[in-house]
C-alpha cells in the first residue's frame, strides 16, 4: 500500500480541503458523507457508503411480475381465497 | 433540492438489483448520493414481504436483511399507512381502487407528484409521474 501526503490549513471554522486528485481516485462528489474517526493523534477520513449498496443484487435471483403483484394485493385485501 | 420519490412493491423489489430499469437506476443513483429521499409504504414493503415468504427461507431472510437496511437509512423512509393518510383519502369523493389510492395519498401527504411505478391505471387515475425507464 502507497501512502501520499499532502498538507492543509485547517480554516477558522475547523474546514479543510481534500486534494481534487484525491477526490477524483476516490470518487468523492459533492454531497456526499464521509465518517471521521479520531485515534490518539489521528483523524481518519472514510467514505460512508450507503447502507443500500451493500444489498444490490440481493434479489438478483428471482423476480416481481405484475401477477406477483396483483396476487399479493389479493392477498392483502381479499385473504387467501 | 432533495426529490422524494414514493415506490410501489415492484419497484422497492428492484431497488435491490443489480439490473434495473433506467430511470429507476437514475432514482437510485440519486438515493445513494444521498441527493434524494425514498419513500416506501407499509403496503408495498407487506406486498413485498407476502412475495418472498412465499419463495422459501432463504428469500425471507434476504428480505429480512433488506428491511434492516431500509431502516437504517437516513433517506429511505418507511411510511406507515396510518391516520395522516385516512385523512388524505377521507377528502376524495372518487377513487380507483383501495391500493393505488393509498400509494398517491402517500405522494400527496409527502408533497411529491414523483412515483416510482410502471402502473398506468396508478399513474393516469391519480396523475402522477411515473419513474421507471
Amino acid at each position: 500500500m502507497t501512502e501520499e501526503s499532502v498538507l492543509v490549513k485547517i480554516s477558522a471554522n475547523g474546514q479543510i480541503s481534500i486534494p481534487k486528485k484525491w477526490r477524483e481516485a476516490l470518487g468523492l462528489n459533492d454531497n456526499d458523507m464521509l465518517e471521521l474517526a479520531k485515534s490518539d493523534d489521528k483523524i481518519i477520513i472514510r467514505k460512508k457508503k450507503h447502507p443500500l449498496e451493500e444489498i444490490i443484487g440481493l434479489f438478483d435471483d428471482s423476480e416481481f411480475t405484475e401477477e406477483d403483484h396483483k396476487a399479493a394485493q389479493r392477498s392483502l385485501f381479499e385473504g387467501n381465497k | 433540492m432533495n426529490e422524494k420519490y414514493v415506490f410501489d412493491a415492484i419497484a422497492l423489489f428492484y431497488l435491490q438489483k443489480t439490473s434495473l430499469p433506467l430511470g429507476l437506476k437514475t432514482v437510485r443513483d440519486k438515493i445513494l448520493r444521498r441527493d434524494a429521499t425514498a419513500i416506501i409504504p407499509t403496503i408495498a414493503v407487506s406486498e413485498l414481504l407476502w412475495k418472498k415468504r412465499r419463495e422459501g427461507e432463504d428469500a425471507f431472510k434476504k428480505f429480512q436483511n433488506a428491511y434492516q437496511v431500509w431502516k437504517q437509512s437516513d433517506n429511505i423512509l418507511v411510511d406507515p399507512f396510518d391516520e395522516s393518510i385516512l385523512d388524505e383519502m377521507v377528502a376524495n369523493e372518487t377513487s380507483s381502487e383501495l391500493h393505488d389510492e393509498i400509494i398517491a395519498m402517500t405522494c400527496k401527504k409527502h408533497g411529491t407528484n414523483y412515483v416510482c411505478s410502471n402502473d398506468e391505471k396508478l399513474l393516469e387515475f391519480w396523475n402522477l409521474q411515473g419513474i421507471w425507464d
